[in-house]
């Protein structure tokens, strides 16, 4: 299986100052993803769990170290490079879903297809095709703020995919979720994960929702205590 | 990966723009203030009668008009890109640029100037011809009038330029960290 890694971390460190002293947010991390793989990101609070999708994810610059994303090291692309990235690699999946409040379902699943280049009358063709896919096909006209928190969570996941993203970073995507609906939302984004191939690296500090993973990468201080393979 | 970058045009501006114009509370309020400076220069611009010391004071009244509109537009404006720092933070996160956010801005702030204009042009000309019967709707100064529309849309893009160029400053990061 292990071909050339679609994403290679090496040695990455972020360091922030405050008040005179260092926190080491992340200390010499390395790190490879594979296609197709779903990774879980175990770690307790202030691990460095979204401190390493800031700087996978190229909003962020690294203190030290490397972060490759199909061979291309991120350090080397500039501002509109980088938002090409997260348009067109890397897909979010955040913890408070983080919908636009004034867009419909359909229109927030379509707006990324907006910054893609695409025609309006198709980004919302496909981003129809993608809520039905999550089983949204009747709520398309309904603001986020009639959805309930799972269905929300669920238009972000047909977001984050409706550029056909390589990547999906899903940032404690059930953190806002009861148990019940967030084993849901990791079977959802598993069997995305099976029927279009697309790696999903998801963070959790639930050991619950690591069920089903190719691997889970315990963080703990901003280092890698240890990588499972299941 | 290409050099291309992502995309965002005025169109896209418009339809994005309009959407937060009808979603929140605010474009009322910027409206109602630039409409209120846009029917007082229509006014004047009509009235074009009187003496020199009342056409003095009238623009001196319009003066303060304008900056009012100016300042509660510029305000207005500014919490709208707080009350919305974390969904810029998502445009960013979805492959937005700076430019794009600032451009999403100067347009709402462009929509909400030609509405408020077009309000202005209305009450001002209603009023000239009630207070003034020697004017009639055939003896309007279109030129005058819809020079109106130049200056609602001036105060309310240049009323705009700080909050536009705050939100397209903004640091993703912390904006997607930030609590409302
Ligand atoms: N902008 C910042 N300035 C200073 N310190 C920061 C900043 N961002 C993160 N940190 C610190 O870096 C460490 C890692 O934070 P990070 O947000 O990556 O943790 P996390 O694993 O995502 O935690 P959580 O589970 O709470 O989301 C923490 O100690 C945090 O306080
Ligand atoms: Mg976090």
């Amino acid at each position: 299986m292990k071909s050339e890694p679609l994403i290679e971390v090496v040695d990455l460190a972020r360091y922030y100052e405050m008040a005179g002293t260092i926190i080491k947010a992340l200390d010499g991390v390395n790190l490879e993803f594979y296609r197709g793989e779903y990774v879980s990101i175990v770690g307790p609070s202030g691990s460095g769990k979204t401190t390493l999708f800031n700087l996978i994810g190229g909003l962020d610059r690294p203190t030290r170290g490397k972060v490759y994303v199909d061979g291309v090291d991120l350090a080397e692309l500039d501002a509109y490079e980088l938002a090409w990235l997260r348009c067109r690699k890397i897909g979010y999946i955040f913890q408070n879903f983080n919908l636009i409040g004034v867009l419909t379902a359909l229109e927030n699943v379509a707006l990324p297809t907006v910054f893609a280049g695409l025609p309006w009358e198709e980004g919302l063709k496909k981003a129809e095709e993608l809520l039905r896919l999550v089983g949204l096909g009747d709520r398309l006209g309904h603001l986020p703020s009639e959805l309930s928190a799972g269905q929300q969570q669920r238009v972000a996941i047909a977001r984050a995919m409706v550029n056909d993203p390589d990547i999906i970073l899903a940032d404690e995507p059930t953190g806002n979720l009861d148990h019940e609906t967030g084993r849901r939302i990791i079977g959802l984004l598993q069997r995305l994960n099976r029927e279009r191939e697309v790696t999903i690296i998801a963070a959790t500090h639930d050991v619950e929702m690591i069920k089903g993973s190719d691997r889970v990468v315990w963080l703990r201080d901003g280092r890698v205590e240890k990588i499972e393979v299941r | 990966m290409t050099g291309d970058s992502t995309h965002f045009g005025l169109t896209d501006a418009f339809r994005l723009g309009l959407r937060y114009i009808r979603g929140r509370g605010q474009a009322p309020v910027n409206i109602a203030s630039i409409s209120l400076a846009s029917a007082f220069y229509a006014y004047i611009a009509l009235m074009r009668i009187g003496t020199q010391t009342l056409r003095t004071y009238r623009l001196w009244l319009l003066f303060v008009a304008v900056v009012v509109a100016a300042v509660s537009m510029a305000t207005v404006m500014l919490i709208s890109v707080y009350e919305r720092y974390r969904e810029i933070g998502v445009l960013k996160c979805l492959g937005a640029l700076d430019r794009h956010v600032f451009l999403l801005l100067i347009v709402e702030a462009l929509i909400q100037g030609l509405i408020g204009g077009g309000i202005g042009i209305l009450l001002g000309s209603i009023s000239t011809l009630i207070s003034n019967t020697s004017i009639s709707l055939s003896g309007i100064n279109y030129l005058a009038l819809s020079s109106t529309l130049l200056l609602s849309t001036l105060i309310s893009i240049v009323s705009s330029l700080y909050p536009a160029y705050r939100a397209m400053r903004l640091n993703p990061i912390e904006a997607l960290r930030y609590e409302v």
